[in-house]
């Protein structure tokens, strides 16, 4: 089975290529690329969170907690 | 924006990523004034677009860490639920928070971690009982993530300290783990802002460029660096920016 750390480590690096890929693309195609880069290093603490604490049940319950807390300021703000 | 503008929070943006991976802070008592001052931003937004920019030290510096198994994961998850709910109300409340308390309030927390950053010699002062632990840590931790969400910046100069002294950890594994939980304080805070409209896209992108390189550039030289001159360059650093907050608070411009 794969480190729960590990994977962290290798998705956030995913993330952080995709999240300056797409930064770097708004500065030719425009502000929509841009929103989509930050959006995507927002993510990136909330995709962690569900891949480390996978293999943890009692850390299952404080990272689901810290989703729909999350959640709720989404919609609320909305 | 201008180019010039843009590379000058390129620039601002590395030398907050560099410090952010050296001392373990998020950046944001660096990214929130230059914003407000150089750009100019209004406070609301400036906090908004530095919260998106403390997610980015936290992530690069995150992505090191978890590579080196420096992170205490089962802390930060349940350290990060209490400060999701401090960040999720401070969040929602921002817009009604009167903008001169904003800036003195900034400035005081600036005084306090220049004071925090400053290296002195003497014994760390004594750990409370075990018992008051656990409800220290979670009540700092809600804390953080309110001061963090309104003034934004990722909470780090609350959660070492909470990490270190309060759990006990070593402080490198503390600094290493305050570093993950500023992500999702704020990343929960910048939710609500990006939904809100509260973010400055074209200065957000070019200072994330910078932390980003900043931070990469910054991890392998710290082990060069004397962390005593840093520090030291660090708080006076900080003196200054809180006199000019404490300036622009008092004058209410």
């Amino acid at each position: 089975m794969t480190d729960p750390s590990r994977a962290a480590a290798r998705v956030l690096r995913l993330l952080l290529a995709a999240a300056v890929a797409a930064i770097l693309a708004g500065v030719f195609f425009g502000g929509w690329f841009q929103l989509a880069g930050l959006w995507t290093i927002v993510a990136g603490p909330f995709v962690v969170l569900v891949i480390v604490s996978a293999a943890k049940p009692r850390s299952r319950w404080f990272a689901a907690g810290t989703l729909a807390l999350a959640l709720i300021g989404l919609l609320l703000a909305r | 924006m201008d180019h010039l503008l843009s590379l000058e929070l390129f620039g601002i943006g590395a030398a907050a990523g560099a410090i952010g991976a050296l001392l373990g802070v998020g950046g944001g008592i660096i990214m929130v004034p230059a914003l407000v001052l150089l750009v100019p931003l209004p406070f609301t937004q400036a906090v908004g677009t530095s919260l998106v920019c403390v997610v980015a030290t936290s992530l690069a510096g995150s992505a090191v860490q978890f590579g080196r198994a420096g992170i205490e994961t089962e802390a930060a998850l349940e350290l990060q639920l209490y400060a999701a709910a401090g960040a999720v109300v401070a969040g929602l409340a921002a817009p009604w928070v009167p903008t001169r308390m904003l800036y003195l309030a900034f400035a005081t927390l600036l005084l306090y971690t220049a004071w925090r950053s400053w290296p002195r010699p003497g014994a760390a002062p004594a750990a409370p009982p075990v018992m008051r632990r656990a409800t220290l840590a979670g009540t700092g931790a809600v804390g953080a993530g309110v001061v963090a969400t309104l003034l934004g910046v990722g909470g780090g100069v609350i959660f070492t300290p909470i990490l270190h002294l309060v759990l006990g950890y070593g402080f490198h594994r503390a600094a290493a783990t305050s570093v993950y939980i500023i992500g999702i304080t704020a990343g929960t805070g910048a939710v609500i802002y990006l939904a809100r409209g509260d973010v400055a896209l074209a200065a957000a992108a070019p200072a994330v460029l910078g932390i980003l390189a900043g931070s990469g550039a910054a991890s392998r030289l710290a082990h060069r660096v004397e962390a005593v001159w840093l520090k030291r360059g660090f708080a006076v650093v900080l003196l200054y920016v809180s006199a000019r907050m404490v300036m622009r608070g008092i004058s209410g411009d």
